[in-house]
């Protein structure tokens, strides 16, 4: 039980159709690039395709029903010990983390599994976009531990309006811009 | 035989921030996998505590009021 037993399921959902496309995001992605943080749960972004325009997590629900995942922590479903929160695409940002995501080849749990992690331009956006203190303070690890490409970052959020958002990270946290026009 | 009095380890500060720097980089030196791993151990280590948190949260919510009506 561990992230590559879980990734495995999440794999052959994917080769089954279940899901389209996925990549990870949120702090276990984070891991990829600066040091580790505390989380309990996976944030799987996908998007989902639907005819209606009704999103439902319904088929992938209960495509994992069907093989004994019925356990849920928090808003995670539990799988192989990970409590994973699967979160459809829902704007342009979301879209663009996705597509953009890189394919990673983790070795962890006695194995090997490839993913798709997104890039840490779009993890710090999408950070700043929740904005939640523990957000913001990973924004700052990004910053401090040089993971992050500035100038990429900047393009991504002039892309997607969020250099006020920036601006009032900045100002929260007692950072100066690296933005600001000089 | 007497028994040997331990002297209590001090630390200063400057060597306690330290210390959390070296290791901080040894952390960020990992790689993904490793990281990962590492967490779900710590997440293993941490789960007595959680349960014990959240019955300890459960018992405070269920007890009656102390409030004089």
């Amino acid at each position: 039980m561990g992230i590559k037993q879980t990734l495995d399921v999440i794999n052959a959902m994917e080769k089954e159709g279940v899901i389209t496309c996925y990549a990870i995001g949120g702090a276990v992605a984070a891991y990829n690039y600066i040091e580790p943080a505390v989380t309990e749960d996976l944030d799987v972004f996908l998007s989902i395709e639907s005819a209606s325009g009704l999103i439902s997590l319904d088929p992938i629900l209960s495509y994992l029903r069907g093989r004994g995942y019925k356990e849920f922590r928090k808003e995670g479903l539990v799988i192989e010990g990970w409590a994973v929160q699967f979160l459809p695409i829902s704007d342009t940002l979301d879209q663009e983390a996705l597509e953009r995501a890189r394919p990673v080849d983790i070795r962890a749990n006695g194995g090997r599994v490839r993913a798709r992690v997104m890039r840490p331009e779009h993890l710090v956006a999408l950070a700043l976009r929740v904005g939640r203190p523990k957000d913001l303070q990973r924004i700052g690890q990004f910053l401090d531990e040089k993971a992050v490409n500035l100038g990429q970052l900047r393009s991504v959020l002039d892309r997607h309006q969020l250099q006020q958002s920036w601006r009032s990270f900045c100002r929260k946290t007692g950072r100066s811009n690296p933005f600001a026009a000089k | 035989m007497p028994k040997r009095k331990r002297k209590p380890a001090s630390f200063t500060l400057a060597a306690a921030l330290e210390q959390k720097e070296r290791a901080r980089k040894i952390r960020r030196k990992l790689s993904f996998g490793e990281k990962i791993e590492r967490m779900e151990r710590l997440r293993e280590r941490l789960r007595p505590l959680k349960e014990a948190r959240e019955v300890r949260r459960g018992k405070k919510a269920n007890a009656p009021s102390r409030r004089v009506q």
